[in-house]
């Protein structure tokens, strides 16, 4: 589903990513681990669209992404819950979420509201606070939001990074059992994650960055029995 | 009382008048810094571009209506080619860019207004004269008219901020424009049509005011001071203290002027102004982190 080949990416002139490579296949879960500063929320900025890549082809069900900008590659069907959330703060709950929908197909009521049950079903807090201030809400309520967000608009492929960040261990169990439940509803998910136990109970797969570069692939077993992950991620 | 009723009450009116088109002005302004990252030093000049545009559709039409409509219209078409060709390729570089490109497109825009229609003071007849008798006194009508207006426009404002989507897009890509993009949110698109409301409500402004002030070209100049003013008092890129600011500042140059003369005004002002930084550094409604 998502594809991507030799991308070199960076701030300015200071280069980060290093002809990163790899493959998310529809309906997977596929972890990316690596210690802080890597470059794994540089590579989720440029497959986003935030970032252009110098070289290298970011491809999503064989569409070329890399030259596109940020909305379009929402429209197509890529959703960020991005590093720290990044929640509009001064938009109550529901403009926020209403927010979500612009990257559906339609705008329709029928859809927005079928789509907000939905997420209600998930997040019940987030009915409960749905007038309030997206700022009013602790870390683990906007956690949830950003997730929400990407759901109302009907992501196929979301790319979570570090979504359980700085959370409480009940809050980690639900956005884990949420990830399981997305990819349960046919999602695909690139999960960031410093959590590596939680990150490699969740996916399939996991690929180890260091210094820009990916450094090692493997199933998440034997990423959790493998002296590499240790090495490379010191857990 | 006698004093009151003849001197102080009109005089109060005046400001409230006089601050409701600046709260216009200044609205457009806090909205593009909350954007840009930077003041607009080309805003004054949209608002002269308005009073001038005024000019040439009175002049074609004889109907001061038909310029309300059409001279904001033709300036928010100014305002968006503006942001297209010159703005939308400086938005990732340092905000000091886009302070200089503006303060370059006010000289081109206050030029060319001198090029096209002179440097001579211009008037603009008020669409109706008479006066209404009120509290006791009687007071232009126009004026009056005015101060509705004006408060209907922010009224507005107000409910396109609050009650549609679009100033809900807004104010999202004033907190995040990147994330917004990335939400499926064509950025670039709300940027220009903000832009050009702003330039709209600017030139409105203008011409509302138009038949009270004279036009010319440096009329921009002095207004832009006070609504920079108003804005870093209502707290830089806070709305509902950009709208407060401009009625206590409109409310201070009219009453201000009863007792001295137009200089000793603006240095008031500016120590008004420095009074009230002191006392709260981010102005009225300033948010946390807007000017750290
Ligand atoms: N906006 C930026 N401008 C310049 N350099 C940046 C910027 N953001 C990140 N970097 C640098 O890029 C490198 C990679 O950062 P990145 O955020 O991608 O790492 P990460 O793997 O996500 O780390 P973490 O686990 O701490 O989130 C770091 O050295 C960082 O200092
Ligand atoms: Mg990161």
């Amino acid at each position: 589903m998502l594809t991507i080949k030799d991308v070199h990416a960076g701030y300015g002139a200071t280069p980060i990513l290093f002809g990163v490579s790899l493959e998310v296949r529809a309906g997977e879960a596929v972890a990316l681990l690596g210690r802080n500063g890597m470059g794994k929320t540089t590579l989720m900025k440029t497959v986003m669209g935030f970032l252009k890549p110098r070289r290298g082809t970011i491809e999503l069900d064989g569409v070329d992404l890399t030259r596109r900008a940020p909305h379009e590659i929402a429209r197509l069907g890529v959703g960020l819950v991005p590093e720290n959330r990044r929640v509009f703060a001064g938009l109550s709950v529901r403009e926020n979420l209403e927010l979500g929908l612009s990257a559906a197909p339609d705008r329709s009521a029928a859809l927005r509201s079928r789509r907000l049950d939905d997420v209600f079903h998930h997040f019940p807090r987030l009915r409960e606070r749905i007038e309030q201030p997206g700022k009013t809400l602790s870390g683990g309520e906007q956690q949830m939001l950003a997730i929400a967000r990407v759901m109302m608009a009907g992501a196929r492929l979301i790319l979570m990074d570090e979504p359980t960040q700085g959370l409480a261990p009940a809050f980690i169990r639900h956005i884990r059992d949420m990830i399981s439940e997305l990819k349960r509803l046919g999602v695909t998910v690139l999960l960031v994650e410093q959590n590596a136990r939680v990150a490699l109970a969740v996916c399939d797969r996991g690929y180890i960055m260091e210094k820009g570069s990916i450094v090692f692939e493997a199933s998440s077993r034997e990423l959790r029995e493998s002296p590499v992950t240790r090495e490379k991620l010191g857990v | 009382m006698d004093y009151v009723v003849a001197v102080l009450l009109p005089q109060l009116l005046h400001g409230l008048v006089f601050g409701a088109a600046l709260g216009l002005l200044a609205l457009g302004l806090t909205v593009i810094f909350g954007l840009l990252g930077v003041m607009n030093f080309a805003h004054g000049e949209l608002y002269m571009l308005g009073a001038y545009a005024g000019i040439a559709v009175i002049g074609m039409t004889h109907s001061f209506w038909a310029a309300l409509v059409v001279a904001p219209l033709a300036v928010g078409a100014i305002g968006a080619l503006t942001e297209v060709t010159t703005l939308r390729p400086l938005y990732r570089r340092e905000p000091l860019y886009g302070l200089i490109l503006t303060f370059g497109l006010a000289l081109v825009f206050r030029e060319g207004a001198r090029q096209i229609w002179g440097g001579d003071m211009r008037r603009i007849m008020p669409p109706f004269t008479g006066s209404t008798p009120l509290l006791g006194m009687t007071y232009p009508n126009y004026r009056l008219f005015l101060l509705v207006a004006s408060s209907v426009l922010l009224l507005a404002i107000w409910l396109f901020f609050t009650r549609t989507r679009a100033g809900v897009l807004v104010r999202a890509a004033v907190q995040d424009a990147e994330m917004l993009d990335g939400l499926g949110v064509n950025v670039p698109r709300v940027f220009t049509l903000t832009f050009a409301g702003s330039a709209a409500l600017a030139a409105l402004a203008g011409l509302l005011l138009a038949p009270i002030f004279t036009v010319y070209p440096q009329m921009g100049v002095e207004m832009i001071l006070l609504a920079f003013i108003v804005v870093i008092l209502g707290g830089m890129g806070s709305m509902g203290g950009s709208v407060v600011a401009a009625v206590v500042i409109g409310l201070a140059q009219s009453l201000l002027t009863l007792w001295m003369n137009p200089q000793r005004v603006a240095i008031a002002i500016f120590t008004i102004m420095i009074v009230i930084l002191i006392v709260r550094p981010r102005g009225f409604f300033g948010r946390e982190g807007v000017l750290e």
